[in-house]
């Protein structure tokens, strides 16, 4: 397993120990797509606002984040908010705004500040 | 999302009932033909800056824009000194805008200018508060209506110029000085300012999308503008010194009372489009910035139903309503609009040397374009200079809110940029995924 797949599977996982924060995401259903500068990818699926599968490849998503490997593995191991590479250009998103926000409000939530 | 979505964002951004005022200053101090040739010059600056901003949202596409641009090619605290300013004075600018809208309304009811304005920022920010977006083809309705219904009734106040065979001495008028001139060019670069914040759009558009949209809205704007300076340098009424409303006095002047009452509400609903939209990404900036620390904590809440940064467009209310006192008050437009033309200056040349720099600058890029963006750079902030300059009465005002809002911004800097201490450890998390 990847780095990042690996990253994104401690991520899911914290999440979903949360439960008042899945029900607050209820009817939420994307696919978001993780893309390394390094040429990675993950896939997550998202059903009803539960992650319902996790894939090692690049597959067609609602939403793309791109940020360089360290990056995108300190975000889902929770030990940086995606709000700062964001900000700075250092994390990139494509796709529906609305889509991003709620990623990030998830991320930031996680996220001990 | 299509280009002509983009260029009606783009354009209704850049043209705020505000806008008006700083035009018909250009007017007045230049007049005729030398202001459209301000406008004109600043719409060439623009249509380079257009390019230059096409490629550094191709680059990085992101919604935090500015400051990401600056941010990657020179670093955080540069990024942050050069590009919180810019929104800061934005922000100053929503003064100036409740203002004018305050006038508009006071000229079509009894309400005092004041409780105009109060009530045009509170209704805007519960909307936003609320959730709810304005949507692309409404907000194009709307730009579209405004630019042209303007732009006819100038054309209406230039033929009767000619009628009257006023025409040469409203049109040709002495020529300026070129401090005056240059001045003039400088404050032009305001009434612009905001068309490249599509560039945020990056994230929902392609590149080729908005960097088309950045060119043919910068053409727009100066067409549009010229257009409206001619038609107010050919205004036969002289204006009163008290709560005069250029756009207002075009509309009744050529159109009558229907006209006025039309073009009010359209002015009206482009400060709308504006402050709403500025409301939603200031808030997230705050937002974002609330939550690295360089803004109080407090500030980075979102209500998890309509995903809004509560706390933030709270505070950008306060602020907001604080600017407009001090507007009104201090009679502080003129201030308001110099220091957004010196802020957007600056701002406008960070971008073009940014264009220069990694990521931007694509590898063997030619001499002569690195030349010709370091010397436009040298020129904009030259104008931001002349602006400061040529402020006459309100120059101390000027410096001061430049100092404040530069001032902050470095602050702010230094405190996103300063140790982070080590994040707690996450709370224990189960081994398996999916959740299942």
């Amino acid at each position: 397993m990847s780095r990042l797949a690996a990253a994104a599977e401690h991520f899911v996982a914290v999440y979903h120990a949360r439960p008042p924060l899945v029900a607050e995401q209820a009817g939420w259903r994307c696919v978001i797509g993780l893309r390394t500068t390094e040429g990675h990818a993950v896939t997550v699926r998202v059903e009803d606002g539960r992650i319902t599968a996790v894939a090692v490849e690049a597959e067609p998503a609602d939403l793309v984040v791109t940020a360089d490997a360290d990056t995108l593995e300190d975000i889902l191991r929770l030990r940086r908010s995606p709000n700062e590479p964001y900000l700075f250009g250092e994390l990139t998103v494509q796709g529906p705004e609305r889509d991003f926000l709620r990623l990030d409000y998830i991320a930031t939530r996680l996220c001990p500040q | 999302m299509r280009t002509s979505d983009l260029v009606a964002t783009s354009c209704g951004t850049a043209v705020a009932a505000v806008c008006a005022l700083g035009l018909f200053q250009i007017e007045r101090t230049l007049g005729g033909v030398w202001s459209v040739a301000a406008v004109l010059v600043a719409g060439l600056a623009c249509a380079a800056l257009a390019r230059a901003f096409g490629r550094l949202a191709a680059v990085v596409p992101s919604g935090a824009s500015h400051l990401a641009y600056l941010a990657r090619a020179f670093g955080r605290p540069t990024g942050i000194a050069v590009a919180a300013p810019y929104f800061l004075l934005t922000l100053t600018l929503v003064g100036a805008e409740a203002t004018v809208v305050g006038l508009v309304v006071a000229r079509l009811t009894p309400l005092p200018v004041p409780v105009g304005a109060f009530l045009f920022l509170v209704g805007t920010w519960s909307i936003c508060r609320a959730g709810i977006q304005v949507g692309y083809r409404a907000q194009a309705v709307a730009t579209w209506t405004l630019l042209l219904g303007l732009a006819a009734l100038s054309l209406e106040a230039i033929v009767a110029a000619g009628a009257r065979g006023e025409l040469g001495a409203r049109l040709v008028p002495p020529v300026p000085d070129v401090v005056a001139f240059v001045a003039g060019v400088g404050q032009a670069l305001f009434l612009f300012m905001g068309f490249e914040l599509v560039t945020a759009q990056a994230e929902v558009a392609s590149p080729l999308t908005v960097r088309r949209a950045l060119g043919v809205s910068v053409g727009i704007l100066a067409v549009f503008y010229g257009i409206v300076s001619l038609g107010f340098s050919c205004l036969s009424g002289s204006p009163r010194a008290d709560g005069f409303v250029p756009q207002l006095a075009l509309a009744e002047e050529t159109g009558g009372p229907l006209a006025l009452v039309l073009v009010a509400l359209l002015s009206v609903l482009a400060s709308f489009t504006s402050f709403n939209g500025a409301l939603l990404s200031l808030s997230r900036f705050v937002y974002a910035l609330a939550s690295q620390g360089a803004l109080p904590r407090q500030l980075a809440g979102v209500d998890p139903t309509t995903l809004v940064p509560r706390p933030a467009v709270n505070a950008l209310l306060a602020a907001a309503i604080g600017a407009t006192a001090l507007v009104i008050v201090g009679e502080g437009i003129a201030v308001s609009i110099l220091a957004a033309a010196v802020s957007a200056s600056v701002m406008y040349a960070g971008a073009l040397l940014a264009r220069q720099r990694r990521p931007f600058a694509e590898s063997g890029r030619r001499v002569g374009p690195r030349l010709l963006g370091a010397t436009l750079a040298l020129l904009l902030a030259g104008l931001g200079a002349a602006v400061i300059l040529d402020a006459g009465a309100a120059r101390g005002g000027l410096v001061a809110l430049l100092a404040l809002a530069y001032g902050l911004a470095v602050v702010a800097a230094q405190r996103a940029t300063r140790p982070v201490r080590p994040a707690a450890r996450p709370f224990a998390a189960p081994a398996s995924a999916h959740g299942d």
